[in-house]
């Protein structure tokens, strides 16, 4: 799981800039950019996770593996299976539109990185069942 | 309700208030939490339906609207977080409708745009037809996320609208950690 997670950071990961006056993203470039990325089938690299959700074992988990999958799948909420949390959770980040309009991966992105930061302890996120790990 | 098929058939049941039930089909098991950032007031299609647009949501969540700005034919309005995790928002509007928001960590950094176009109006309400989100990580790489909604329909009659979560689903329960 986790070759195949790091591979797939590897193809979705573009440079890009988008000009900060501008309000407007080019929609083109966009097309462009994502038609000629190589495919990889998102919500199949995720079904593994989010299928059945036996917890996880605090040793098995890496806090930077777990900011890596909340950067590139962080609006799927792949990061918060990949840690262990409530089945189906994947399901409530989409239905947010990414958890409260794409705020709560953000959160996540945060908290993470400061615990990483901090001792890289991220067990309080692990097998953590609220929507606002958090919190 | 949302149905989804992919990666797993589930649906998620929502109301107002936050009371959200999670079914799986496959299995017949049923989570079921309360919590008003579950609630579908929170949806991206219902904020638009509801016409929650000047806001798009963030007031119920603590945020604090500030002054509305001008600039170069476009309203500008930030949002302050209410908490130091979370990110500013600001929203740029453009003919009432809202086409880019920003999202600031407290330090100033960057975090993430959000682009909608290609608006679409159905009935009495519009709906960006075109999400873009680009969410900056270190080392200047970003990621893409391109959302298309499509195919939406408007006073149709559907047997979704009926779906019930059977009586009979079991409770859904998270294992214990294998040690």
């Amino acid at each position: 799981m986790k070759k195949l997670v790091l591979s797939l950071v590897a193809v979705l990961a573009v440079a890009f800039s988008a000009n900060a006056a501008n309000y407007k993203v080019d929609n083109d470039a966009i097309d462009n950019i994502i038609e000629n990325a190589t495919e990889v089938v998102v919500l199949d690299v995720a079904a593994p996770a989010a299928a059945n959700l036996p917890a996880v074992a605090n040793a098995e988990i890496s806090g930077v593996s777990a900011i890596i999958l909340n950067f590139f799948l962080g609006w799927c909420g792949v990061h918060r299976h990949y840690m262990g949390t409530a089945p189906g959770m994947w399901a409530l980040y989409l239905f947010t539109a990414g958890g409260i309009f794409g705020i709560v991966p953000l959160v996540d992105f945060v908290m993470l990185i400061v615990a990483v930061a901090d001792k890289g302890d991220v067990s309080k996120y692990i097998n953590n069942r609220k929507f606002f790990m958090w919190i | 309700m949302t149905k989804f098929s992919k990666p797993l058939p589930y649906y998620v049941v929502s109301n107002a208030k936050g009371e959200m039930n999670l079914y799986r089909p496959d299995t017949n098991e049923v989570l079921s939490d309360v919590d008003p950032a579950l609630g579908s007031n929170t949806e991206l299609i219902m904020l638009f339906m509801s016409g929650r647009i000047d806001d798009l949501g963030l007031t119920s969540f603590g945020y604090k609207a500030g002054a509305a700005t001008r600039e170069d034919g476009f309203v500008k309005k930030t949002f302050k977080s209410p908490d130091p995790n979370k990110p500013d928002v600001v929203v740029v509007y453009e003919n009432y409708l809202p086409i880019y928001c920003e999202y600031t960590a407290q330090d100033g950094r960057l975090m993430s745009k959000k682009y909608l176009s290609d608006y679409k109006t159905y009935g009495r309400f519009v709906l960006p037809q075109r999400v873009t989100d680009i969410t900056y990580g270190v080392k200047r790489d970003s990621s893409i996320v391109r959302t298309i909604y499509s195919s939406v329909k408007v006073d149709v009659d559907d047997p979704n609208f009926d779906f019930q979560i059977p009586a009979d689903a079991k409770p859904m329960k998270l294992e214990a950690p294998a040690q």
